[in-house]
């Protein structure tokens, strides 16, 4: 799904990944463990193909998705079914099919309403929701990887396993029990370092120990 | 090259719907803008007691001025904000930069495309005042004043992205144009040595371009193809070297 080859990201003086080589293998689900302010929106940007690394290669196979759950390309003069339809134009995607995905799927009544009339928790649904609509090869997720309450999350996992039957996944997340529950693959994300683990119990404990201050014991 | 085309309308469209939306006129302001300058310079004319140049309704005058003016001013504006005001849009690959700002200028072009016939048919019904003989080079004039914006506009908003100052700058530093293009006056009326400074002014070419194919008989001593275009094409080069150089330092100074 994605090969790093040396790639380095330095994002204003810190090294967020220090010369990473690495395979991503299509259909695995990775999850990358990363303590908060380690840079996991820039590495999602980086593997979404939003910016390139400052050296070595990222090298994307397929269809990639953008960081799932992405809210801040809604205009809100703009009603939530033209906003999509614009999105799934540039994208490639038939703009009344990824309407009607989305409408069917968020649940509330009525795209056809200026987009800043929408709860922040509608406006979050719905982009998650245009996240799912798009078959992607790879989805990327950057903390969010569900929305809403207990029903919508169920709602949001069944149609990301669905989707999963026939794409990958990268997880960037501080939070171990979620990426326990949807990865396969593991790594840790430390000191610009991208780590494989063998389970992310492990990885846990290594981001533990690398977050104590020197000399203390647990 | 159809995934392109698609994407372009799909960033128009957006921009178009976006532009004016909230105010109560809307759209209308893309063609009320150029009416009322065109209104105010007419006005102007009046009130000086000064006779047009070419014998023709004041108000044709000074809409072969104006349009070209406006056309080339708009493109720049546009592209500045639409660089800034879509740089989310970067998140919905293979969309990039240089198709926002290609979008931005487009949506420009085919505005005042509209506006400038509208403006010139509406001029010409209610002063009587027979069509262009040659539209060609009315067209290719337009068209000038459009690639100089473009070609600038690139420039600016590509430094507009790197420098607050640059982008503030702008506008003030575009001010002079107005009045070294011939909006109001023709280059047969200056004296030599005004002549001359102002050969330097590329839409004054342009402007003159226009009026060379609207108003029979007329020639400018002032109205290369070349130069123009030349500059447009400077800017427009320079620009994909400061892009490529704001994209490898991150420099941009609105984070996505």
């Amino acid at each position: 799904m994605i090969t790093l080859l040396n790639a380095t990201r330095i994002q204003g003086g810190t090294i967020i990944l220090a010369g990473a080589t690495t395979q991503f293998k299509p259909r695995d689900r990775v999850g990358i463990l990363a303590v908060a302010g380690s840079g996991k929106s820039t590495l999602a940007r980086l593997f979404s193909g939003i910016e390139p690394p400052d050296g070595g290669i990222v090298q994307r196979h397929g269809r990639l998705s953008w960081p799932m759950g992405f809210a801040g390309a809604f205009h809100p003069d703009l009603t939530a079914a033209t906003n999509i339809a614009l999105i799934a134009d540039m994208i490639g995607q038939d703009p009344g099919r990824t309407v009607a995905f989305c409408d069917q799927f968020v649940g509330f009544a009525g795209l056809n309403r200026p987009m800043k009339t929408f709860s922040p928790v509608e406006r979050a649904t719905l982009a998650f929701s245009l996240s799912l609509a798009v078959p992607c090869d790879g989805y990327i997720a950057d903390e969010v990887i569900g929305v809403g309450d207990a029903p919508m999350r169920a709602k949001c996992d069944a149609m990301l396993e669905q989707r999963l039957a026939s794409a990958g996944l990268v997880f960037l997340s501080r939070n171990p029990a979620q990426i326990k529950k949807y990865c396969r693959s593991f790594y840790v994300l430390i000191g610009g370092r991208l780590i494989p683990c063998p389970d992310v119990d492990v990885a846990a404990t290594a981001l533990k120990l690398s977050t104590e201050p020197e000399g203390a014991e647990a | 090259m159809a995934a392109l085309s698609a994407r372009l309308s799909a960033l128009i469209r957006r921009e178009r719907q976006t532009r004016f939306s909230g105010g109560a006129l809307g759209y209308l302001w893309a063609y009320l803008t150029p009416l009322v300058w065109i209104g105010f310079v007419v006005a102007m004319f009046h009130f000086m007691n000064r006779a047009t140049p070419i014998a023709t309704a004041p108000a044709m005058f000074v809409a072969t001025g104006i349009l070209p003016y406006v056309l080339f001013r708009q493109t720049i504006t546009g592209m500045m904000r639409s660089v800034i005001a879509n740089r989310y849009l970067l998140y919905f690959q293979p969309v990039s930069n240089a198709e926002i700002l290609l979008a931005a200028a487009l949506l420009e072009l085919l505005n005042l495309t509209v506006t400038a016939t509208l403006i010139f048919g509406l001029i010409a019904v209610v002063y009587d005042v027979t069509l262009p003989p040659d539209p060609l080079k009315v067209i290719l004039g337009m068209g000038l004043a459009w690639a100089l914006g473009a070609g600038f506009g690139r420039f600016a908003a590509v430094l507009g992205q790197w420098s607050d100052s640059f982008a503030r700058a702008v506008p003030l530093a575009l001010r002079p144009v107005f009045w070294i293009s011939g909006v109001f006056y023709t280059a047969t009326e200056l004296p030599g040595a005004a002549q001359d400074l102002l050969t330097f002014s590329p839409l004054f070419h342009a402007v003159e371009l226009i009026r060379e194919g609207f108003f029979l008989g007329y020639a400018s001593p002032i109205s290369s193809i070349l130069y123009p275009a030349a500059i447009a094409t400077a800017f427009y080069l320079t620009s994909l070297v400061m892009e490529r150089h704001v994209q490898t330092t991150r420099s941009a100074r609105h984070r996505i």
